[in-house]
């Protein structure tokens, strides 16, 4: 049963991350509690998928984040004027969330593509070699003439920029896309 | 319930170390530990367990720089007999070629060759009159002739893709210098290249032809999926993943799709869409290996780029040169 949760979560649910994130930043005032909100609608539908997955996941997905979002307005100790407004917002239209695009395979390499050109130098060229070229970590870390447990310390990093960046950055939307320039170049890779 | 960015933390540093080898006893009872005690680091460790599998497509992109040197015993199990003609049976008498020009002409009743340009840079949708599209890319030149029982294009230079209407009648062919492809309803490009063509098939089958005479040796005849280099001398056939044709046919888009190639080869590719020409004297910076995507029109955008990007300054040289040098630091 987990394995089938697992895969249903991996397949159904986080490819609507994007749209989750919109969703809470249009609807939450403090952007620096998005990740918290996020972290625990997941745990929320995760723990319910275990007693039944549910046959839409956006629909789904989305009446947790409003219960979720509604719960937190509720108990929150000021309760804000536009309160019913808030509340009210909150009904996302969840036709919306069924004609979500997930991003076919070349997109998905684009914006992939995209991120790693905004990693750090050292983080980028460990997660270039590793992934790009299929080294493994004890290459890599010959290749660069770095410690072991150096590369495995600059791929954990490159995998939380690429998370926050990919699942979060809005699906190929604009608001991702300060770190590429007009030109689309996207990534300047090493010497060789 | 935890920080999610800290869990998050947490979960990108399993993955890296399960990614180093395996894990030891006692660091996997810890992971098992760590896993269990919440089903938020349970859904984080998915989440970027889910990424990093998604990420293996970056290298697949990369398969194309592998291919040339890596992949040429698997090419050759992997592909049909069928595929791999010998291509000395390609080598054809020299009279032959009148015969087949005169072949040519009596079996297409020409209805006026129509010309088609785009200049350097330039790049132009052709609809045509049976439904068929041409898309051409920077300095190419066609010319179409429609005939009855035939449709006929000539690539005179330059690069080109076709969305080939179904006819069976008449049979579409293109011919590039010594080569003729044909087609009867397919997606194809063709590019020239000095004396060689490069072929790249999306849908169906063509056939390639060495237009110089009859055919001796059984046509090559290249279905979708594959990249061909021809040149006289010989074919050279790669199966291409959906990725490496999405790089291959970039320029539809008007992108250049580099990954991990020489800088070298990213000049080779933006002089054909720029009048001004750039210039690599030092091998040492030809070889500096790029990643990315580029508009080749935007020639300005890749200068500004190369002194951040890869230590390189650009020099002009009069005002049709630019010479690419290590920067002076």
């Amino acid at each position: 049963m987990s394995e089938l949760v697992d895969r249903w979560f991996e397949t159904e649910v986080l490819p609507l991350e994007g749209r989750l994130t919109r969703y809470l930043r249009r609807m939450w005032r403090d952007p620096a509690e998005i990740d918290d909100l996020r972290q625990e609608i997941y745990v929320r539908v995760y723990e319910s998928a275990h007693n039944r997955i549910p046959p839409a996941a956006g629909p789904h997905l989305f009446a947790v984040a409003r219960n979720l979002l509604i719960d937190r307005l509720r108990r929150a100790r000021l309760v804000p004027i536009d309160h019913g407004a808030d509340l009210a917002r909150l009904n996302v239209i969840t036709d919306e969330v069924d004609a979500e695009r997930v991003l076919s395979g070349r997109e998905e390499i684009r914006r992939l593509q995209e991120i790693v050109a905004i990693l750090p130098p050292r983080c980028r060229e460990v997660f270039r070699l590793r992934k790009v070229l299929g080294q493994s970590q004890k290459e890599v870390a010959a290749t660069l003439g770095i410690a072991e447990s150096t590369v495995e310390k600059q791929l954990a990093k490159a995998m939380r920029v690429l998370a926050a960046q990919f699942y979060g950055g809005g699906g190929g939307e604009a608001e991702a896309s300060a770190a590429t320039a007009d030109t689309h170049e996207t990534g300047v890779t090493g010497r060789g | 319930m935890r920080l999610a960015s800290q869990v998050e933390a947490e979960a990108a540093r399993w993955l890296a170390r399960q990614d180093a080898g395996e894990l030891d006893s006692a660091e996997e009872a810890e992971f098992r530990r760590w896993i269990d005690a919440s089903t938020a680091h349970r859904v984080a460790f998915l989440r970027m367990k889910s990424l990093w599998t998604r990420a293996d497509r970056l290298r697949l992109v990369a398969g194309g720089g592998l291919l040339a040197s890596d992949l040429v015993d698997d090419r050759a199990e992997e592909e049909p007999a069928g595929l791999r003609p010998s291509w000395r049976r390609w080598r054809l008498p020299a009279g032959a070629a009148t015969l087949a020009a005169a072949a040519a002409a009596a079996w297409l009743l020409l209805a006026g060759p129509q010309d088609y340009a785009t200049p350097v840079g330039g790049f132009e949708r052709i609809p045509l009159a049976d439904g068929s599209r041409v898309e051409l890319n920077t300095n190419t030149a066609i010319g179409v002739s429609y005939g009855r029982r035939g449709r006929r294009i000539e690539l005179d230079r330059g690069e080109a893709f076709f969305q080939v209407a179904r006819d069976e009648s008449r049979p579409f062919v293109v011919e590039a210098g010594e080569f003729r492809v044909t087609a009867v309803g397919t997606a194809f490009s063709v590019r020239r290249e000095g004396t060689g063509i490069e072929l790249v098939v999306t849908e169906g089958v063509v056939r390639v032809d060495h237009s110089e005479g009859p055919q001796i040796g059984p046509p090559l005849l290249v279905p979708a999926g594959r990249r061909v280099e021809l040149e006289p001398t010989g074919p050279i056939v790669t199966r291409a993943s959906d990725a490496q044709m999405e790089a291959e046919l970039g320029w539809r888009d008007g992108v250049l799709v580099f990954a991990d190639r020489p800088l070298r080869e990213l000049v080779a590719e933006f002089n054909r869409y720029n009048r001004r020409q750039l210039v690599v004297l030092d091998p040492a910076v030809g070889n500096i290996r790029v990643a990315g995507r580029f508009r080749p029109t935007n020639l300005d955008g890749l200068l500004r780029l190369l002194r951040p990007g890869f230590g390189v300054e650009a020099v002009p040289y009069g005002s049709e040169r630019i010479v690419l040098r290590r920067a002076q630091d």
